[in-house]
């Protein structure tokens, strides 16, 4: 308990000055894009933690963000307003597309994630009128305190990490107590859950309008972050790339979410500067290998993602006896 | 819960808390269990015994809620229950274990009991996202509740290390602690001595009878016969699906459809002993 909470307070207190440490527009912008991906991976952590994946996860993400993009443009509502507002809509969907899918086994369940993906960004595409089509939505309004208009990014980097903060902890939250006991007697075994009275299928409808709704708040700051949107990138690669993240950093850890968006996005901006560098007559889909390769080795060395992975190694490094120490490590990573 | 049942007469003549009524199950061509009708009053031990492949675990299935019956009805304090989900099954009383063993391996010993407990606890999504008081509360209860369930089956001291580091014996008493603190009205163990030592199969017998001192209600599938003579107060014989016979273990030893079906092959008297599985009861 205490360890957590000075794991969050040391979290914080890095958060807080790390604007003045990194001062460039680069990186506070890379930033801002690290908290939002870590909210859409928070999601995914929980719905992993039932034992479920989502290939549509980017859909729920763009949903957020055209819906709150289009409340504020076009009814002329405050983004305050409209962020909860099109998060709730997004909740409410993802609870209708549930219905059928989550009566689905894992793995059908997973393809029935990416068929909708798929649809919500083919509509993106074509319904011209409303989304704008491919060439997308302009001059979306900006997040207005009074007085104060939210626009330079180190403002927006202080609300996107207050809200990666309270997601985080809403999680943890939600993965401790009863509820998480029950997540994770789901995830070891549906079958022992149910006997024992785990009302299995309305937990995973829960943890899957939750992990919707974390994207859709990403979704919903990054339209009026970037104000511009296109169906790009809510596309099929993005919802690849927000599952890499969850699974690089840990599937069933919430620290796990924070980890994989900061470590796979690191890791592709490292990769699109570099490889040109020391590879100078390489084209791109050189750099998509080195990026595979790299989580390829992730996955062999931490098999249960980053977050446990550091907890071991700094389990040894504390260590007392390095023989009682290599079992409970190695275990903790198989 | 019925909170009636002392210790002491076995059979009591009041409503069944489990009735079992011309219960069936077709697999393709082949009757899984074959319209079989009994009741279980409350306190009461039932044994379902029976060979291999006699129906008991698919019984178990569709009394529980994790098989639907092709025909026939389970009730529960005369209530009908047939084609509940499992969960409500569980949520109303009715709670069971496995034979192959489902343990929750990644949550510890005191976790996989603490899951027992969700019957009973209320924290729901909010509280628990909120980490209200409440929550917190009902946290440390659950946690005391499952040290309580684990002392009896000797297992408080393993309560922090992770579930999949016991060996299988404990994990089936872990089990049944873990079913234990659910605090069912109606128990069912499906073949509970599996995998224990000569020992921790005596600890079981007894443990099953101080249930009943409790007021809980137990149906075990059983082939251990020293445990089913010891712990039973009647005893149901199901072969090929179909119930054959059913007593007092006395009356059930001595039943010669029984030894005909279950017990045949006794090398005492090889020349008359019916070979087993080869006449099944019309």
């Amino acid at each position: 308990m205490t360890g957590r909470r000075a794991g969050l307070a040391a979290l914080a207190v890095l958060l807080a000055v790390l604007p003045y440490a990194a001062s460039t527009a680069y990186l506070i912008t890379l930033l801002n894009l690290i908290g939002l991906y870590a909210i859409v991976a928070l999601g995914l952590v929980l719905l992993g933690c039932s034992g479920q994946v989502s290939l549509g996860q980017a859909a729920f993400y763009g949903l957020g963000a055209y819906g709150s993009a289009l409340l504020s443009r076009d009814l002329g509502w405050a983004p305050w307003a409209t962020i909860p507002l099109a998060v709730a809509m997004v909740a409410g969907a993802a609870y209708l597309v549930g219905l059928p899918t989550l009566r689905l086994a894992d793995h059908f369940f997973v393809l029935a994630t990416l068929g909708v993906g798929i649809i919500v960004n083919v509509l993106m595409v074509q319904l011209v009128s409303v989304t704008g089509g491919a060439s997308g939505l302009r001059d979306i309004p900006a997040l207005a305190l009074p007085g104060v208009r939210l626009s330079a990014d180190r403002q927006f980097y202080y609300l996107i990490w207050t809200l990666v903060i309270v997601t985080l902890v809403l999680a943890r939250n939600i993965t401790s107590h009863r509820t998480g006991r029950a997540l994770r007697a789901i995830l070891g075994s549906e079958l022992g859950a149910a006997a024992l009275g785990v009302e299995v299928s309305r937990y995973k409808m829960q943890v899957f309008v939750i992990s919707a709704a974390y994207a859709a708040l990403a979704g919903a700051l990054y339209a009026h972050y970037i104000r511009f949107i296109s169906p790009s990138p809510f596309s099929l690669y993005a919802s690849l790339f927000f599952l890499i993240m969850a699974v690089v950093g840990g599937l069933t850890n919430v620290w796990g979410g924070l980890l994989g968006a900061g470590a796979v996005t690191v890791l592709d901006q490292f990769i699109r500067a570099e490889v040109p560098r020391i590879f100078p007559r390489v084209g791109g889909e050189y750099q998509t290998t080195i990026y595979g390769i790299l989580l390829v080795l992730i996955m062999i060395f931490f098999p249960s993602g980053l977050a446990r992975g550091a907890l071991s190694a700094w389990r040894v490094l504390r260590g007392a006896s390095p023989a009682s120490r290599a079992g409970p490590a190695e275990g903790d990573g198989a | 819960m019925s909170g009636t049942a002392e210790g002491g007469a076995p059979r009591r003549v009041e409503r069944p808390v489990l009735e079992v009524e011309g219960l069936t199950r077709r697999f393709g061509g082949v009757l899984a269990v074959d319209r079989v009708t009994f009741a279980v009053a409350a306190g009461e031990i039932v044994a379902v015994v029976g060979p291999n492949g006699a129906g008991k675990t698919t019984l178990f299935n569709m009394i529980t809620g994790f098989l639907a019956p092709t025909a026939g009805e389970v009730r529960y304090r005369g209530a009908r229950i047939t084609g509940a989900a499992a969960s409500r099954i569980a949520s109303l009383g009715i709670v069971r274990t496995f034979q192959n063993l489902v343990i929750f391996g990644e949550m510890t010993v005191l976790e996989n009991v603490m899951v027992g407990c969700h019957r009973w606890t209320r924290t729901g999504l909010l509280a628990a996202a909120l980490a209200l008081p409440a929550a917190i509360r009902e946290d440390r209860v659950a946690a005391e509740a499952a040290l309580d369930a684990l002392a009896p089956v000797g297992l408080r001291d393993r309560a922090h290390d992770p579930a999949r580091d016991l060996p299988v014996g404990q994990q089936r008493l872990l089990e049944l602690a873990r079913a234990l603190a659910a605090r069912p009205a109606v128990l069912l163990l499906d073949e509970p001595t599996a995998g224990l030592t000569a020992a921790e199969t005596r600890d079981l017998s007894g443990t099953i009878r101080r249930l009943r001192t409790g007021g809980m209600t137990v149906v075990v599938i059983e082939h251990n016969m020293d445990v089913v003579m010891e712990a039973a107060d009647r005893v149901v014989v199901l072969d090929y699906g179909k119930k054959i016979a059913e007593g007092t273990p006395q009356e059930i030893q001595r039943d010669a459809r029984v030894v005909a079906a279950y017990l045949g092959d006794e090398p005492d008297d090889p020349p008359t002993a019916v070979p087993r599985r080869q006449a099944p009861a019309p």
